[in-house]
């Protein structure tokens, strides 16, 4: 169903959304992208859009599904290592981190404050953290963030 | 007001997309990612310990 193009592009686009977190974090040398865990990522989300769109019949699945079904297969492949002991706590969570970045970036408007993202960033990495979470709860997280922005 | 059939209508719009996510789209939300990523605030937040 899905063409090697598209998982070729899918995989480019969280590949440089890593690499850049990396470097952002500092954590040039002491992180990497393992490219398997990658590829398992993508295959099982794939894989899991494909029985929804069957199941639900439907042609394309809605931004919301696209992005809670991709944050929770990033979340539980975690394609990014550590590969450095000497790493501070507070970036040790590098998956996590991605996760509510990519979840913030796509779907809280523009017009908020940096204060008012990083409150939003914060409280989604400490519920990938510390919470149970599947991709229905993550779109939940999501509705609800959309609600709260007005959106 | 809404009725429970509405709710199950605005579902199936919800679920549905008519918006590809391919390669226009991608690069946007790339774009934007790499932009959001650079913001002083997000910046500082990601190195704050």
């Amino acid at each position: 169903v899905y063409g090697k193009d598209i998982i070729l592009e899918r995989a480019s686009y969280w590949y440089q959304m890593a690499e850049k977190v990396i470097e952002s974090l500092g954590l040039n040398g002491k992180a990497y992208i393992n490219r398997r865990l990658l590829i398992h990522k993508l295959t099982n989300y794939f894989a899991d859009i494909d029985r929804l769109k069957d199941f639900h019949a439907i042609e394309r699945a809605n931004k919301i599904k696209i992005f809670s079904y991709g944050v929770f297969w990033l979340l539980r492949n975690s394609p990014i290592q550590i590969k450095d002991e000497n790493v501070p706590g507070s970036k040790l969570f590098i998956n996590e981190t991605l996760a509510a970045l990519v979840l913030i970036v796509e779907f809280l408007p523009e017009k908020y404050s940096d204060k008012i993202r990083c409150c939003y960033l914060e409280d989604l990495r400490y519920f990938f953290k510390y919470r149970i979470y599947t991709a229905q709860t993550i779109e939940s997280q999501v509705t609800a963030l959309l609600m709260g922005a007005g959106e | 007001v809404e009725t429970a059939f509405n709710g199950g209508l605005k579902r199936e719009v919800r679920l549905n997309n008519s918006e590809p996510f391919e390669k226009e789209q991608v690069k946007k939300s790339l774009d934007k990612f790499m932009k959001t990523i650079d913001r002083p605030g997000v910046k500082k937040f990601l190195n704050t310990e």
